[in-house]
């Protein structure tokens, strides 16, 4: 009798583990849909985009201008979501930089700004690579009569190790389609005609065969390069397999995402530091105004992880298990907490976006002086740290250790420092 | 920062006992924050005086400034993290050049802050704190006012913005985060909710202050072989780059023992902290240009090394005495 209650006891127990690895599982599974959805989201937009600018350069006009700029902000929403996947997949880190490199010194590509200083060091930030078709980069003499996808990516991508020079992606898109935001005390974004991209006499700013050649290459890469992200979550790619085959680390990776992309990464650099300079370049999306919209995509995506459920463009639902389920399991009150943490967040970052609609644009809320500004974008950062102690606290309930130390290979150094 | 005003409650928590994060408390942060909150304010008694950056009491009075806050630095939770304390005070690295475009818009007069000095607070954090000081009195680019000139008024608005900072800093250690930390775990207690919380964040803070010596302090002027850096170096301006990384190895060194004094739990923190200590004491470079010579390279390149195998050693070695892992840092952007 007694040895009876025993067994059945052990297979109680065998069955509650197996029942919670299950449904880890079943949550890395909802995680890597997810994040397929959402890249194969962000490169239908982005094709979207690519015809729209192929639109523009073909018939350039104030109306194809405009409908190429709708096709970018439309193509950022999914994008920005995908965010969250960052972090804690070393193939995402790995490729980011070529969609997303950020902040730029935009005259790398085109001309700018009289009084337009660019980064410190950056020997390249006045390059302005459409209006020079041949240059001297270390030494090397570089042939770029023609532009091509090698010359963004292999040469000016990163020129001189400088990350400001950034040459592809969203960004070097959006300045080509809108050009520098020089007025940063009003709601207005850059202003960019779109006879910059007209041919002939009416041709403006210079160079625009070369604008318009260096803009669909442009487009075209960042086509190719979520192509190849959509890849990697399909059922049989690799960066599905990372997170699927050992359901414990693929949670840890979650939790990574959603942490660093709070704490480091929102908090601190992008939201926070942007603040303090009171520097209108320092807004995420500085040449179009989106920031508003491109920071609370970013949070809706963090939501959309811990929720398990996607919301695409076209209205269809990618749902299913989530790391919510998991850890309600281990911790109610702390899953309840973080839930309402990161409807606070999404609030935060929505206010935002009000704002925008009202005329206080992103950069309008970076001057100095401006107490909206703090107002606004403080309860944002504070949200965003607040939810980062959750997210610490939701791996040592589901003890998963090295939320953080998970990519930080300096800490993984062997040996000792003297022998 | 909402979360830890408590309102301390007119009642006393009930202090739990932390032996490990009452010795951080006691023997490191109020000291230190303390020391820095003197020596800010003597400097800017120093710029009260004599603004000029001839002046060898100014030098001396910034140059303890700094000292003093490599031994605050360590403290990236509480008092310091909130708002934008810590930018406002140390804003480093400034790889964009933001330093120099928001002197210049004040020194020419696009920005009116010198006509009322006590809203210097609302400047840009790379127009404020002890790097900004330190452009104002070694970049000669800034460095040639003279004691009617602008520059004056401005240095004398940064050094009274810096000691600011710091006594706000010291004053919210002292009445209310030396109780929070004391309390982890206290059910009042919502900024820490177990008392490895406290641990875990000084730990974190920790591993994270020696992932900055690695990749900024020493990363950025070294670069790559090919391509040396060395105007990125800190302290490069003054002479002091050595000196800084010297401190602040100096600084972790104090704060690993406070957290785990016995050696017999640490072995190889302890004796390695100081062999490190040692390497960065017999550089004799100091304003790190030697990135670009060979031999002084590989001095530089050897302390790099040392001291990741460093941090696995301490991320190990206190991460299991103290039983915590680390959290979430504010390096992990990019």
């Amino acid at each position: 009798m007694t040895r009876t209650c025993i067994m059945m006891m052990t297979v109680a127990g065998l069955a509650t583990q197996v029942q919670a690895e299950t449904s880890q599982a079943q949550v890395v599974e909802t995680y890597a849909d997810i994040a397929e959805a959402g890249y194969r989201d962000s490169l239908t937009t982005a094709e979207a985009l690519r015809d729209a600018i192929a639109a523009l350069t073909e018939a350039p006009s104030e109306s194809t201008l405009t409908a190429a700029r709708a096709a970018w902000r439309a193509a950022r929403d999914p994008y920005m979501q995908t965010e969250v996947f960052r972090f804690g997949n070393p193939i995402v880190d790995d490729w980011e930089g070529r969609v997303n490199a950020w902040p730029l010194d935009e005259g790398l590509i085109d001309s700018v700004a009289d009084g337009y200083f660019g980064a410190g060091e950056n020997e390249f930030a006045q390059l302005n690579v459409i209006a020079t078709p041949t240059f001297t980069l270390s030494g090397q003499e570089v042939d770029a009569t023609e532009i091509t996808p090698a010359l963004l990516s292999d040469v000016l991508q990163e020129a001189d190790g400088s990350e400001a020079n950034v040459a592809t992606g969203y960004h070097a898109i959006e300045f080509l389609l809108w050009g520098q935001d020089l007025i940063s005390d009003a709601p207005e974004a850059g202003q960019r005609p779109w006879t910059d991209y007209a041919q002939g006499d009416a041709c403006t700013g210079g160079n625009c065969d070369r604008r318009a050649a260096y803009l669909t290459v442009a487009a075209d890469l960042l086509v190719d390069d979520l192509s190849f992200m959509v890849d990697q979550w399909a059922d049989d790619g690799a960066a599905r397999a990372a997170v699927t085959t050992d359901p414990q680390a693929g949670i840890a990776a979650m939790l990574t995402g959603i942490g660093n992309l709070s704490y480091g990464e929102m908090a601190g650099q992008r939201v926070k530091l942007g603040l303090i300079l009171h520097d209108p370049e320092e807004e995420h999306d500085c040449f179009s105004d989106n920031t508003p919209s491109s920071h609370y995509h970013d949070v809706l995506g963090m939501q959309n992880v811990w929720l398990g459920s996607y919301t695409g463009p076209d209205g269809d639902v990618t749902t299913g298990p989530a790391l919510r389920d998991v850890v309600a399991e281990a911790d109610p009150e702390l899953a309840e907490t973080l839930t309402a943490q990161l409807a606070d967040t999404v609030a935060a970052a929505n206010a935002l976006r009000d704002a925008q609609a009202e005329g206080m644009h992103y950069d309008m809320l970076l001057q100095v002086g401006n107490p909206e500004g703090e107002a606004l974008i403080t309860p944002l950062i504070d949200a965003l740290v607040d939810q980062s102690r959750s997210i610490e606290r939701v791996s040592r309930a589901l003890n998963v250790n090295g939320v953080v130390v998970e990519g930080d290979d300096t800490l993984e150094a062997s040996g000792e420092v003297f022998k | 920062m909402r979360l830890f005003t408590l309102a301390l409650l007119t009642l006393p928590l009930p202090a739990l006992a932390d032996d490990a994060v009452d010795r951080v408390v006691s023997d490191f942060a109020v000291p230190h924050v303390t020391a820095f909150a003197e020596t800010t304010a003597a400097l800017a008694q120093a710029a009260e005086v004599d603004c000029t950056p001839g002046n060898a009491g100014l030098l001396a009075a910034w140059n303890a400034a700094m000292d003093a806050w490599l031994g605050v630095q360590d403290l990236r939770f509480g008092p310091l993290e909130q708002g934008s304390r810590r930018q406002a005070i140390a804003y480093w690295p400034d790889v964009d050049g933001h330093r120099p475009r928001a002197l210049s818009r004040i020194l020419t007069g696009q920005d009116p802050v010198l006509d009322k000095p006590e809203t210097f607070p609302g400047q840009p954090i790379s127009a404020r704190g002890l790097y900004a000081v330190e452009a104002m009195l070694f970049d000669p680019q800034f460095n040639d006012y003279g004691a009617g000139d602008p520059g004056c008024v401005l240095v004398q608005a940064m050094t009274a913005d810096l000691a600011g900072s710091a006594a706000a800093v010291q004053t919210a250690w002292q009445d209310d985060f030396v109780t929070v930390m004391r309390t982890a775990g206290n059910k009042r207690n919502a900024r820490f909710l177990d008392a490895s919380e406290a641990r875990q964040v000084v730990f974190t803070a920790l591993l994270t202050s020696m992932q900055f010596d690695i990749d900024e302090r020493l990363g950025l002027p070294l670069g790559t072989f090919d391509r040396p850096r060395p105007k990125r170096a800190e302290g490069r301006l003054s002479g002091r780059s050595q000196r800084n990384l010297e401190l602040s190895l100096v600084a972790h060194a104090e704060l690993a023992r406070a957290l785990v004094p016995d050696a017999a739990d640490a072995p190889r923190t302890h004796a390695d902290f100081e062999r490190v200590i040692g390497l960065a004491q017999t550089l004799d470079d100091p304003d790190f240009s030697g990135v670009d010579d060979p031999a002084e390279r590989f001095k530089l390149e050897t302390l790099q090394t040392a001291l990741i195998a460093l941090r696995a050693d301490v991320h190990a070695e206190l991460g299991k005495t103290l039983d915590v892992s680390m959290g979430l840092n504010s390096l992990d952007g990019d």
